[in-house]
């Protein structure tokens, strides 16, 4: 018992982290898709800040993570409009022109933090993250849960922002319709390049956090590529509650399986998964 | 929109653009710099190829290897370089791209022309590029192939990692289970855990399983898991859960993170871990675990203590440290830097000894006669190109206060009492304390 209650713990907890760091691309490739390839990178590029105001002033990642909040999401309005007069703008056939277009950004961002930091592993080492809170039977690492908490917060600011708010209910309704959202007195590029500026903030959030957990070099980000991806498919396209869920259901799915079929069979069964409910519902659990 | 007093919006992304391509240039330009030096002095060079992981996943080691290996060019051309000729690194990123690496070490041979050709790092990168080596009846310099030479039999190849002639899945393997055997009470059970990849896979099953029979060790739960796992909560919980006596693992260095830090959480700890642990040898991974370490005992080639003071070894770490932490690679190279170095201490004492650069002379020489390097003073080869005689230890870290590098760092005056050597007797240090 005391096994499959750590167990489900575990997935939640490893959930909350996927969350964290697929929130964003929810964002970039479900609402204002940009199938932006490139965004595990900017998580690992979170990591590096994190890590550099750690090294040079003591600051804890935690914190390090709220101030590459508005820093990142200035570098995120600022690329979108790049990618707005290079692509958009010119009425390029967006599919691969994007896709090139930001592989190139994953190559140069990582390229960067190669020449900048190295090729050495990278790591932040504090006290507490090494703790765990002991719940009866349950034990409960703060390393994995500081970012389950943090996600959910995001997660209801992400829900509040995104329903409630004008410029969120922009966002959808330009993902809609972009004709009709003007007429409603939108500027949809103005509202993308904001969206795309809190895609990358909550990306960086999560590099923060991903240094808390494992140590990282300059190619790390690549072990995440297939799975943010996953995430957000599975959800469903622009769905920001699908990702919350999808994020569980792969957490705890790589968990479980982990435990009681064989580590080797986590990836398989996540992506089995995520194929069939492809195959019965194609726009993933929760539609846009 | 075109803003009539200043520039335009095109015209400013152009001036950003080009001003982002110039800093990207520049940048790369200087750090190039670096590394790339012609060879001095007058006369044709001797080049040496190096195609090496640069980047991605083995960049870390990578890096260090060619740090390592420029400083014995350095060295060499010193001292007049080699057959009164200046040495000339050529080298190239393989990207970790074991593909890549054969086109390199082709490249190197037919399109460069260099005199010799060094092996990348790691078996991923290295084994595929011995049948290039064969093709061109060369010398093959391997750093780190597990067993390279198994299914070749190549009779020029050479290899630095100091696992011996004996199959090292077993050697390096063995030396955890030949501690617990001495324990006392012996252990009877005991969880075998591997990464998927070459090491892990073949370490458990080749290694670690037909030493459990041999000995006597029941396996209570073994676990080969994927090598992009995030999470080793749920092995860690697997294995408290079988409550083994000791814990085997055969690891790379993300993971071995995960599991110690896993392990750490739930509170579990066996009476013996972890054994065969590739990354805990990195400094940056001991700085990720500091205290974290306490306890575990893994294997190691090579660290500075009054019982491994080599030859040249000191002046070696010396010159690395020195250039190490402003090329951002691992500041203390204990692991893989020494043994690069000395795979250049090969080639230049055979290439002094027989006076000539032709391969068949070479690789005979290297067969038949001892070396003096700055991991062995007698190093010899066996006919499979292994080591003639194994060497590796099993340190077992104590008394780690914090994540400093000090708490890593070794002297040769005096043992560490962080990383204490405990295995073989030959090295050893101290005792392994429960």
């Amino acid at each position: 018992m005391e096994l499959i209650l750590n167990t489900i713990v575990a997935g939640i907890l490893l959930g909350g982290f996927y969350t964290l760091i697929s929130l964003g691309l929810s964002i970039a490739f479900g609402l204002i898709n940009i199938s932006n390839i490139a965004h595990p990178t900017f998580v690992l590029a979170g990591g590096y800040f994190a890590y550099t105001l750690y090294t040079a002033l003591g600051i804890d990642p935690i914190i390090s993570g709220v101030i590459s909040i508005p820093l990142f999401f200035i570098i995120g309005v600022f690329l979108y409009r790049v990618y707005n007069v290079l692509i958009e703008k010119r009425g390029h056939e967006k599919g691969l022109i994007s896709l090139v277009f930001l592989f190139s950004l994953l190559i140069l961002i990582e390229v960067g933090l190669l020449m900048i930091f190295g090729a050495d592993w990278r790591s932040v080492y504090t006290p507490y993250m090494v703790q765990s809170v002991k719940v009866g039977m349950l034990s409960i690492p703060l390393r994995m849960f500081i970012p389950f908490v943090i996600a959910s917060i995001v997660d209801i600011f992400f829900y509040y922002l995104f329903s409630k708010t004008f410029f969120g209910l922009g966002v959808r309704a330009i993902a809609q319709n972009p004709s009709a959202a003007m007429l409603m007195g939108y500027n949809p590029l103005k509202i993308n390049m904001l969206a795309f500026g809190i895609s990358l903030a909550s990306a960086a959030l999560g590099g923060s956090l991903l240094i808390m957990i494992q140590p990282i070099y300059p190619f790390s980000d690549r072990a995440f590529i297939g799975r943010v991806f996953a995430v957000v498919v599975l959800g469903g396209m622009g769905s920001l509650y699908g990702t919350i869920v999808a994020s569980i259901i792969l957490g705890l799915v790589e968990a479980v399986v982990a435990v009681f079929l064989g580590a080797s069979w986590s990836m398989l069964i996540s992506f089995a998964i995520l194929l069939l409910t492809l195959l019965l519902k194609p726009e993933g659990l929760f539609r846009r | 929109m075109k803003d009539k007093k200043g520039i335009s919006r095109r015209q400013y992304l152009a001036i950003a653009g080009g001003a982002i391509a110039a800093a990207v240039i520049g940048g790369t330009a200087y750090y190039l710099s670096q590394w790339r030096k012609p060879a001095p002095g007058p006369g044709k060079p001797i080049r040496i190829g190096l195609p090496e992981s640069l980047s991605g996943a083995l960049s870390a080691a990578g890096m260090s290897v060619l740090l390592a290996t420029q400083i014995w060019v350095d060295d060499v051309n010193s001292k007049g370089g080699l057959l009164g000729r200046p040495v000339e690194l050529v080298f190239y990123d393989a990207q970790s791209n074991p593909s890549l690496g054969v086109s390199l070490v082709e490249k190197l041979f037919t399109v460069d022309k260099v005199d010799i050709v060094l092996e990348p790092y790691a078996s991923l990168m290295g084994i595929p590029c011995i049948p290039v080596f064969i093709e061109h009846n060369a010398i093959c310099p391997a750093l780190f192939n597990l067993w390279g030479n198994e299914k070749f039999q190549y009779k020029y190849y050479f290899e630095l990692m100091p696992d011996g002639p004996i199959p090292p899945l077993t050697g390096k393997t063995k030396g955890l289970f030949e501690l617990a055997e001495d324990l006392e009470p012996k252990p009877e059970t005991v969880a075998l855990l591997g990464v998927a990849n070459e090491w892990g896979q073949r370490s458990i099953t080749e290694g670690a399983e037909p030493i459990c029979q041999e000995k006597g060790f029941n396996i209570v739960y073994k676990e080969i898991y994927p090598p992009d796992t995030t999470d080793f909560l749920p092995i860690a919980n697997s294995v408290k859960a079988a409550n083994p006596d000791f814990v085997y693992a055969a690891t790379y260095p993300t993971d071995a993170v995960g599991l110690i830090k896993a392990f750490h959480e739930l509170g579990y700890r066996s009476r013996l871990q972890f054994g065969g642990m590739v990354g805990l040898q990195y400094t940056s991974i001991q700085m990720s675990l500091g205290p974290l370490l306490n306890g575990i005992v893994n294997y190691h080639y090579f660290i500075p203590s009054p019982t491994m003071r080599f030859p040249g070894i000191e002046e070696f770490l010396n010159k690395y440290q020195a250039k190490a932490a402003g090329l951002g690679v691992d500041p203390l190279g204990y692991y893989l830097p020494p043994f690069a170095y000395a795979r250049m201490q090969v080639i230049e004492q055979a290439v002094e000894a027989t006076g000539t650069l032709d391969h068949a002379e070479l690789g005979e020489y290297i067969k038949t006669h001892e070396f003096e390097t700055i991991v062995n003073p007698k190093l010899r080869f066996a006919e499979n190109g292994e080591w003639e005689k194994e060497q590796y230890i099993l340190i077992q870290f104590r008394n780690i206060q914090s994540s400093d590098i000090s708490e890593f760092t070794c002297s040769f005056d005096k043992p560490s009492n962080k990383m204490v050597i405990v295995w073989p007797p030959e090295f050893a240090t101290g005792e392994f304390v429960e």
